[in-house]
């Protein structure tokens, strides 16, 4: 990869990756760290990335980035208690609200796969590259994921 | 401690009378109702109903849990439609639950809302931070230069700490010899010696003494010009001069270490000025001459047959 196609990376993929890891991590300062730090190292061996190749690179280093901050913050509880009655106060009428919510409590791994899929429109293939799976595995992680979401929508939508 | 308080129990109930709160929870929400039955009575809800054993319930709820069994695969097939993996069968059968069952139609469109949108407003604010100048980029030169550099200390530290032994074949070529360094040993410096062992036994035989026999193999070793005096009392055949700085590159000049270790430079021709005994007593530390001199072969070997055909020379003209 030239500095030319780096710097194509850093324009147009970035903010993706960005948004990817802020959903996860929910800290827009760890967040931007991540990114940073990503890039620097994909700078350090910038000859060695193909620029085909680039797009899902980060992705995976992004996403092994942030998995080693969430251990690190302790961020991994899922299904908090407090967060669950802050969704019982305030009713959410805006679907997009109460799924990004409810994306919150789903596992890491899940969370993932819809990501990369609703956002970025990656193939079982591709997402199954950069997390690391098989396309088995995504397939169901994606399966599983709406129907949480589902559920938890129809739900809300019960008490609303 | 328990999830069910005043504020949450409206959900509870709520999956309570869809059937699907687990027996724990409903025994949980049982408990709190009859601790708080005004709460129960406020949520239009007979509070009696909770004291109502468990089992009579469930059988009353069983409808509801078929229903939901129903709508868990009318969501299968929405979320293979939206996966773009669902089949023809799949299709009729996902079509047919919703003409048997029109409030699916509404289920469906709420599945289909489960596509996350990312926020556009979200942005990466560090990029100008790691847009990488374009041209030449000092990083990588510095890179380079550093490891340059490390490779030239390497090689560097290498060849200080191995000596080299100069060694020359019977067609005169220098052959250079690395050895790690002996502590307090003497480094020998490459010369460039034009003459070869052949030519000079050659001259040897042309000056016809009987007197010197010339054994090249022979390892007889002097440490330094220090200690060319003392070896005044060893036998001469003991004898031989290893200190390099005896022999310059230039050609016919040879370098004699005195007695005092300071070096006294002469030319082929200026040994003559010099009387036997005095090259052999400065060179050897005996003026003996009827002995047989073992020197090694070498560049050191030159010293030795060097003096020694002077000396035969001078013995032939005496």
């Amino acid at each position: 990869m030239t500095v030319k196609e780096y710097n194509f990376c850093v324009r147009e993929y970035s903010d993706n990756i960005y948004r990817f890891v802020l959903k996860h991590i929910r800290n827009e300062e760890l967040a931007e760290d991540v990114i940073q730090d990503v890039f620097e190292k994909v700078w350090l061996k910038v000859s060695d990335v193909s620029f085909e190749k680039a797009k899902s690179y980060l992705f995976q280093a992004a996403y092994n980035r942030m998995i080693d901050v969430i251990r690190k913050e302790n961020r991994q509880a899922r299904w908090k208690t407090e967060s669950e009655a802050k969704v019982v106060y305030q009713p959410q009428v805006d679907a997009k609200q109460v799924i990004d919510q409810a994306l919150e409590r789903l596992p890491e791994i899940q969370q993932s796969v819809i990501l990369l899929r609703d956002y970025e429109g990656y193939s079982y293939e591709e997402i199954g590259e950069i997390l690391e799976l098989n396309e088995s595995q995504v397939k169901v992680y994606i399966f599983r994921a709406r129907k949480t979401l589902k559920q938890y929508l129809s739900r809300l939508e019960l008490i609303v | 401690m328990s999830k069910i308080n005043i504020y949450t129990c409206e959900i509870y109930l709520l999956d309570f009378f869809e059937g699907r709160l687990n027996k724990k929870l409903e025994a949980e929400l049982r408990l709190f109702l009859r601790k708080h039955p005004e709460v129960a009575i406020d949520l239009d809800t007979n509070p009696i109903d909770f004291f109502l054993p468990i089992e009579s319930e469930l059988f009353v709820k069983k409808g509801a849990i078929l229903k939901d069994e129903r709508a868990e695969i009318f969501t299968d097939l929405v979320i293979a439609e939206m996966e773009q993996t669902i089949s023809e069968e799949e299709e009729t059968e996902k079509s047919d639950l919703i003409e048997l069952y029109p409030y699916l139609a509404q289920e469906e469109k709420l599945i289909k809302q489960i596509v996350l949108t990312p926020n556009m407003d979200e942005q990466f604010s560090r990029k100008a931070q790691l847009i990488q100048k374009t041209g030449i980029s000092l990083r990588p030169l510095f890179y380079w230069s550093g490891r340059a550099a490390s490779i030239i200390v390497l090689l560097a530290v290498y060849f200080f700490s191995h000596k080299r032994e100069l060694v020359v074949n019977d067609n005169g070529v220098n052959i250079a010899i690395h050895k790690p360094l002996e502590n307090n040993t003497h480094v020998f410096h490459e010369e460039n010696i034009p003459m070869t062992n052949d030519k000079v036994n050659s001259l040897v035989k042309e000056e016809n003494t009987s007197q010197l026999a010339l054994k090249s193999e022979t390892k007889v070793h002097v440490k330094s010009s220090l200690e060319i005096p003392k070896l005044a009392s060893l036998p001469v055949n003991e004898l031989a001069v290893r200190n390099a700085k005896l022999i310059t590159p230039e050609e016919n000049k040879i370098i004699i270490p005195d007695k005092n270790n300071a070096t006294m430079a002469m030319t082929d021709e200026s040994l003559d000025l010099l009387s036997t005994e005095n090259i052999m007593e400065k060179l050897f530390g005996t003026t003996q001459t009827d002995s047989t001199i073992s020197v090694k072969k070498g560049f050191t070997i030159r010293i030795g047959k060097l003096v020694l055909l002077h000396f035969a020379r001078k013995n032939k003209t005496e």
